[in-house]
Parts: C-alpha cells; sequence; structure tokens
C-alpha cells in the first residue's frame, strides 16, 4: 500500500492524528496556512425570475437576484425574493435551507437541522445591520418590503456561517426591486397629494416591469463573519468540513466594512485563551479587504 | 463505473461510429447524426442542429415537423460530499443531482423536503432500496416534485442492481434549481451520471426524453426553432403538428408545457429496453409510433453523450493519477 492510500486511510479511521501531523507542520491538509480562507467565488449569472401573473395587486412576488457561492468546496445558491406587506414594517430575513443533499451527515433528525437555524438566525440580524429599513418601506404605516434571502446549501464542507453570509449580501447587492408608482393618487387643488386611505384589498402601487431599483444598503455597515476553529491549540481560520469535526471550540468574528467590530461569539466548546481571541480579531480585521473585492468586483 | 463487460464493448462500438474532430483547445467535438457535440474538462454540450426537414408520412393525414431539442450539459463529480453528483442543464432547465450511499438502512429518515418517493419499501436482507428526494426552489413547483421522486425512484430501482447492495440504501437527492420544462428528463439523466459517478452497479445507463405533441405556428422570422409557447391546443387546425423533443417555456413562469400533451421515456440503451413510458394527453393513433420513435432516438443520444463522457473523464483521471504517482 502506497504512501497516499496509506494517508487516505488514517483520514477516514483517526482523523484527529491526521490532522495533528498536519497541525505540528503548522499546516493544513489542503495546503494553506493556519491564517487563510478558501478561494471564494461568486457566480452571478444565475438569474432565477419567476414573475407572477399579477402586476396591480398589493403585493409583488418576484425572485429578484440570486447568486451561486462556491467557497472551497462549500457551494450554496442564495435567492432573493421580496414582498409587499401590510402594516408598514420593512424587514430583512434569512432562511437557511440545508437538506441531506449536502452533506452525508445531514439527515433528519441531525443536529445539523439546528446549526441551520442558529446560522440563519445570525445572518438575518447582519442583513438588518446592513439593509436600509427605513428606505423599504413604501407608504409609512401602511405599506413596505420585505425581503427575503433563501440560502440553499448545495454542498457543505465547513463554514457555514461566513458562507451563507457572504452569500446572502452578495444576492442583496445584486438583487433589484421594481420600481413602484402609486396608483391613483389624487391631488389637493395646490397639488399636494392627498394621503391615500388604505382600503382593504385595494391596489395601491403599480411594479414597473422595466425599471428596477436596488435594495438599499447602508453605506460601508456590510457585516462579514468570520470563522475559526481551533484544534489542539491551534487556531485555524475558516475550517472545511473534516477541520470541524475533528475540532475542540468553535469562534466567531464580525467585522463591518470600516473594520471595526461587530460581534464576537463563541457557542460552547474548549476554553479559549485572551491571545487567542485577539489573534482572532485581528486576523478577522485582516481579511477585510479580501471580501469587500470580492462582493464589489463587476457589481454592475 | 462498473458496468458488465459485454455491455461496455456495446458502448465501445457505439462510440467509434462517431466522427470525432478534436478541436485545438483538449474539447472534442463530434458529429452524433445530426447533432453535434462537444466535450472539454468542464462537462459535455450537445447542440441539437434544427432538424427542419419536414417528414411525409404517406400513412398519416399530415406531415409532423419534429422540432429541436434544447442543448443539454452534463457535468459530474460536482459537489465534493456526496458519493457521486452530476449537474445537467436541459435549455433552461437546471438539476443538480447528489447520490449518498450506499449506507447503511435506518440511518436516519427518508429525506425532507416536498418530494421524496421509494418504491422499494424497506431494504432486505436480499436487496437495497433506492430512494429519491427532489427538492424544487421556489413554491411554483411543489405539486410536481413529489411525484417526480416516486417516479424517478422506480426508474432508479429498476436499473440499480439492488441484489449487490443488501441492507442498504442509496440516496438520490435532486436539487431543482431552474424548472422550465422537461424536468423529469433532466431529472433522469442527472441522476443516472451521478450514480455512475457514485460507482453504484447498474445494469445499464438509463436516459430520458420528454417528447411533446402540439401544433406549432411557425415563425417566419426566426431560422431557428419554434417556439413553444406560439403553440396551441392540437384541435386548433391552423397550425403545423409537431413533436418537440423535451419541450421548454421560453418564458419564464409560463406553463406551457404543462398543458402540452407529453410522452416521458426513459430507456435502457443498450439492453434495448424501455424502463418508463407515460403520456399525458391525448394523441392520435397514427402519431404515437412516429413521436415514440423520436423520443427513443433522441434518448439513445443522450445515453451516448454520457457514456462517452463519462469514459473520457474516467481516462483522464486514470491520466492523473498515474502521473501524480510516477
Amino acid at each position: 500500500m502506497n504512501e497516499r492510500e496509506r494517508g487516505k486511510m488514517l483520514r477516514r479511521v483517526f482523523p484527529e492524528q491526521y490532522y495533528a501531523a498536519f497541525l505540528s507542520r503548522d499546516l493544513r491538509s489542503d495546503g494553506r496556512a493556519l491564517d487563510r480562507t478558501v478561494q471564494t467565488s461568486l457566480r452571478r449569472k444565475w438569474s432565477l425570475s419567476r414573475a407572477d401573473s399579477s402586476g396591480d395587486g398589493d403585493g409583488v412576488h418576484q425572485s429578484l437576484g440570486s447568486v451561486l457561492l462556491k467557497a472551497g468546496n462549500t457551494m450554496m445558491l442564495a435567492l432573493v425574493s421580496a414582498s409587499g406587506v401590510a402594516a408598514g414594517v420593512a424587514s430583512c430575513e434569512c432562511v437557511l435551507d440545508m437538506g441531506p443533499i449536502c452533506s452525508p451527515y445531514v439527515l433528519r433528525g441531525s443536529s445539523h437541522a439546528l446549526d441551520a437555524a442558529v446560522v440563519a438566525r445570525q445572518v438575518s440580524e447582519m442583513l438588518c445591520s446592513t439593509v436600509d429599513l427605513e428606505q423599504l418601506v413604501i407608504i409609512k404605516d401602511v405599506l413596505a418590503w420585505s425581503v427575503r434571502v433563501d440560502v440553499h446549501v448545495i454542498n457543505y464542507d465547513g463554514n457555514l456561517l461566513d458562507a451563507t453570509g457572504l452569500a446572502a449580501l452578495a444576492a442583496l447587492q445584486r438583487a433589484r426591486l421594481p420600481e413602484l408608482t402609486p396608483l391613483h393618487a389624487p391631488h389637493n387643488d395646490d397639488d399636494t397629494p392627498i394621503p391615500h386611505p388604505p382600503g382593504i384589498g385595494q391596489p395601491l402601487m403599480r411594479a414597473s416591469a422595466e425599471r428596477q431599483v436596488r435594495i438599499p444598503l447602508r453605506s460601508k455597515a456590510r457585516i462579514m463573519p468570520c470563522s475559526f476553529v481551533v484544534i489542539g491549540d491551534k487556531l485555524l481560520m475558516d475550517p472545511t468540513g473534516e477541520e470541524e469535526r475533528v475540532s475542540d471550540a468553535a469562534l466567531c468574528v464580525q467585522v463591518d466594512e470600516t473594520g471595526a467590530l461587530c460581534k464576537v461569539s463563541k457557542y460552547g466548546g474548549a476554553v479559549v485563551s485572551d491571545e487567542m481571541l485577539q489573534e482572532c480579531i485581528s486576523a478577522a480585521c485582516g481579511e477585510v479587504n479580501g471580501w469587500v473585492k470580492l462582493l464589489d468586483e463587476d457589481d454592475a | 463505473m462498473i458496468i458488465d463487460a459485454h455491455v461496455a464493448a456495446v458502448l465501445v462500438s457505439h462510440i467509434c461510429c462517431a466522427r470525432s474532430l478534436a478541436s485545438g483547445d483538449g474539447r472534442i467535438k463530434t458529429k452524433l447524426g445530426a447533432s453535434e457535440y462537444s466535450m472539454g474538462k468542464y462537462g459535455a454540450l450537445i447542440v441539437d442542429a434544427a432538424d427542419a426537414t419536414v417528414e411525409q408520412d404517406s400513412e398519416a393525414a399530415e406531415a409532423i415537423v419534429p422540432v429541436a431539442s434544447p442543448s443539454l450539459f452534463v457535468r459530474a463529480g460536482v459537489l465534493s460530499e456526496a458519493s457521486g453528483s452530476a449537474y445537467v442543464e436541459l435549455g433552461n432547465t437546471q438539476v443538480f443531482c447528489a447520490v449518498h450511499g450506499p449506507r447503511a438502512a435506518g440511518s436516519g429518515g427518508s429525506g425532507q423536503g416536498f418530494g421524496s418517493g421509494s418504491m422499494s419499501g424497506q431494504p432486505s436482507s436480499q436487496r437495497g432500496i433506492v430512494t429519491c428526494d427532489v427538492r424544487s426552489l421556489g413554491e411554483g413547483m411543489v405539486d410536481n416534485a413529489g411525484a417526480l421522486a416516486v417516479v424517478v425512484s422506480s426508474i432508479l430501482s429498476a436499473v440499480v442492481r439492488l441484489e449487490q447492495y443488501p441492507k442498504s440504501r442509496i440516496d438520490v437527492y435532486v436539487l431543482m434549481v431552474n424548472d422550465s420544462g422537461s424536468a423529469f428528463a433532466a431529472t433522469v439523466n442527472a441522476a443516472c451520471l451521478a450514480l455512475c459517478d457514485a460507482g453504484v452497479a447498474m445494469r445499464d445507463l438509463v436516459s430520458a426524453c420528454s417528447m411533446g405533441v402540439t401544433r406549432v405556428r411557425p415563425d417566419p422570422a426566426s431560422e431557428s426553432a419554434m417556439e413553444v409557447d406560439k403553440c396551441d391546443d392540437q384541435d386548433d387546425h391552423d397550425g403545423v403538428l409537431a413533436v418537440v423533443a423535451n419541450p421548454q417555456n421560453s418564458r419564464p413562469g409560463s406553463r406551457k408545457t404543462q398543458r402540452m400533451t407529453l410522452m416521458d421515456f426513459a430507456i435502457m440503451p443498450n439492453l434495448g429496453r424501455v424502463v418508463y413510458a407515460h403520456l399525458r394527453g391525448q394523441v392520435e393513433f397514427n402519431h404515437v409510433e412516429k413521436a415514440s420513435e423520436k423520443a427513443m432516438a433522441q434518448a439513445r443520444l443522450v445515453a451516448a453523450i454520457l457514456s462517452s463522457y463519462m469514459r473520457e473523464r474516467e481516462k483522464s483521471a486514470l491520466d492523473a493519477m498515474s502521473a501524480g504517482t510516477a
């Protein structure tokens, strides 16, 4: 049995030893350094648009923009949809769908469903800080946009949070809302519009089929998570699936575009020292330029 | 991929009768019948040349025009975590398929999502089961997903050598990213390719084709295949009767193909067997034979593509491995 096959067997049967052998040389099994992220690419050519038949209704349903993200082997598809919501409370949420297609470890009843829910919640919070919710209100107290990002995990090889956050942000940047013009807006004699009393079931706005607007994002407010994992006494950034499974603790640091720290989260696991935490934060801040460039490149 | 030796021999002879022209960047362009097929390291793409000749059927009351099939793109091995995977694009219909297994039965539920089915019941000590779970993005296609999952799992149960996997289950997960018609054909082709990629023992490849029988008003302005959306019901006598291979909805969201008369076929090309045949709608007796012939021919073409693509892939993988160890 040659070296390669022996290595494969070790990886299967004793993964801790396999990774320990790499980490003792400050390397990872795919050749990365400990503080490097995987190669990430975004494909924006996916435009899934399903126009609903109605154009005059109270709500407009469309799939407005989509992005396929490949971070290393982790592949996910993020779709944006928006609908008009009565009572004028704008919102933005992220729904994460992690089905058994993505990994042999994900089956019904496995703990991954809980992980997915936690990650979706975290990404929703990130998006709510990033999206300018006030500008999503169409008519105050009457009608507002409710934006939803559905992220479907197609292949899961580690680092769910980072990939979901990036995919959701990229999809939001890509998505276009239809421009709305009010229907029968009556005017006073001096041409000031009378506030339209909302009747039940009465169409309020017409959605333009041609003109579209971007989803308003607060400037310089995009938040990106950066996940780490601790194996033994080594800190690894952007873990793969196998590294996650042999890890002792997981950490996540969220920074925004300006390098300001937004959130640090550590859910259980082994104890981590202060220095390690500082390392994480500075490493996350160092990554900012990289992901801003990725999000902004060919952003038409 | 594990296919019997005699089947492999048949495949080789089938491919040898195609004329192939190698182009500069390593892509192989082949002509199989009237279609052009090119294959590179990114996948295999087949673009069907528009077959515009009107075939005069002396027994039928009228001529039937065959309409070209939309382009097909296949690629295997796209998902690293699955045992085998495939991505298929049939026109605008995009499908991911992942195969997990064979794995121990009882290691989890039968999948989640709207559509899941298994025609084989529970795995026994004599044979395993194949389950299929179809997930489609978006609310519109929910009613199709369950039926499609049951159909695909029944087809795969016939094709996979389940007696070689006792007490095991092979889970096939399908994610339909975009469905603009002919989801059945895309799904079955993807499942076949994914099973090959996973190395699951099968009796033969399985390939599928949908054939729509409808009336078409040829658009004098466009030279390419006629728009399915301009088709009307069969009873309208103004248009020309056409058989449309793998009909697509030209506009996203239109449901034209769901109202067409559709014949779905899944065949095992080398054993020469039909695994699945389904007709929805009405077809005159005279036209059934013509339509099903075209469907089988198309399915055989797809199977030839799949098999030559897999062989090329295996060959390049072996070359890479021997170069690596050398």
